[in-house]
């Protein structure tokens, strides 16, 4: 499991300059964790090149990024230094399913497009436990997943599943990243709507608010975003 | 890294907390130092101003070593003893 985990981070290591140039904006969703703040200490989760990151800590958050891409992290931090931020936001090479943090210590987190990259149910809610326990009482988590429904992602789950009947979960599959003339892989789970709504509730979240975010002309939106809530404590 | 972070981070393994912060080089922020934990002996590197807190299985032991053997002197002696998963009878 940590192979596939760390074939991954090699993955956007590699592709990490192409993707910054694609990743710029910030998802509209990403707002909702800070919702009714006005300040406050929030996780970016799979923060990427920090696009999420630049745009809260800009606002007076502080903010804390996560990733397991070197390259990435590398490029965030010289952002957030070009912005001056430092003082509001920090980064760390890491991995999301051990989160460094001790409990409780989050106003909201954000995991933006990071759930559909790790491999297995068990290890996605169990991920979704650690940030359960990083968050603050009735602090916000904003979730998103790619979905499975397209012609063309509904494909690569059907020949991914084909070529390994009894190692993997439907959803899984292969997605191309292109490098020039070469092609890189990346793994996600592609989830169905009430999949991704449930592991976050077995993960003991409240779901609060659940959608579809577009970013393509589409049949059906390519995003799932999922707002949760801590209810309990435990 | 600024000082701040230490008031939340948390060993990614065993969780414990507080873990501790050995400084080598600190300009505007925290460019190189280790973090430790003494509860499960595991370090972290802080490098570029970066902390990388990764699991064991996802460390760079190359990298790791480097670093080990790059700040040797200042190093506490703990880590070079009994550090985790690396330490300085990695470097012979």
């Amino acid at each position: 499991m940590s192979l596939r985990v760390k074939e991954i981070g090699d993955v956007f290591n590699r592709i990490a300059k192409s993707f910054d140039k694609t990743r710029r904006k910030p998802w509209r969703c990403a707002i909702e964790a800070i919702e009714g703040l006005t300040e406050g200490r929030i996780l970016d989760a799979g923060c990427g090149n920090g696009r999420h990151l630049l745009l809260l800590s800009s606002m007076g958050f502080r903010v804390v990024g996560v990733d397991l891409s070197k390259e990435l992290i590398r490029i965030a931090k010289r952002r957030i230094k070009e912005f001056s931020l430092t003082n509001e936001a920090e980064l760390i090479v890491g991995d999301i399913r051990f989160l460094p943090f001790k409990d409780e210590v989050f106003d909201g987190v954000l995991a933006i497009a990071v759930i559909h990259h790790i491999p297995g149910v068990v290890e996605r809610v169990r991920t979704l436990k650690d940030m359960k326990r990083v968050m603050k009482p009735h602090a916000k988590a904003v979730l998103t997943a790619w979905s499975i429904w397209s012609l063309k992602r509904l494909w690569r789950a059907v020949m991914y599943k084909f070529k390994r009947p009894f190692s993997s979960e439907f959803g899984d599959a292969f997605i191309p990243w292109r490098l020039g003339s070469d092609t890189v892989w990346r793994f996600y789970h592609l989830f169905t709507a009430r999949e991704f709504r449930k592991i976050i509730e077995n993960a003991g979240l409240k779901a609060i608010k659940s959608y579809g975010e577009r970013k393509k002309y589409g049949l059906f939106p390519e995003n799932l975003v999922v707002v949760a809530v801590k209810i309990d404590t435990h | 890294m600024k000082r701040w972070l230490m008031e939340i981070l948390a060993c990614p393994i065993c969780k414990y907390h507080p873990l501790e912060l050995h400084v080598f080089v600190e300009e505007e922020e925290i460019e190189e130092g280790v973090i430790y934990c003494p509860k499960c002996y595991r370090w972290y590197p802080i490098i570029e101003a970066i902390p990388h807190m990764l699991p064991d299985e996802l460390r760079d032991r190359k990298e790791d070593l480097e670093f080990l053997k790059r700040w040797k002197d200042k190093m506490p002696s703990e880590i070079l003893e009994r550090g985790k998963p690396f330490n300085a009878k990695d470097l012979r």
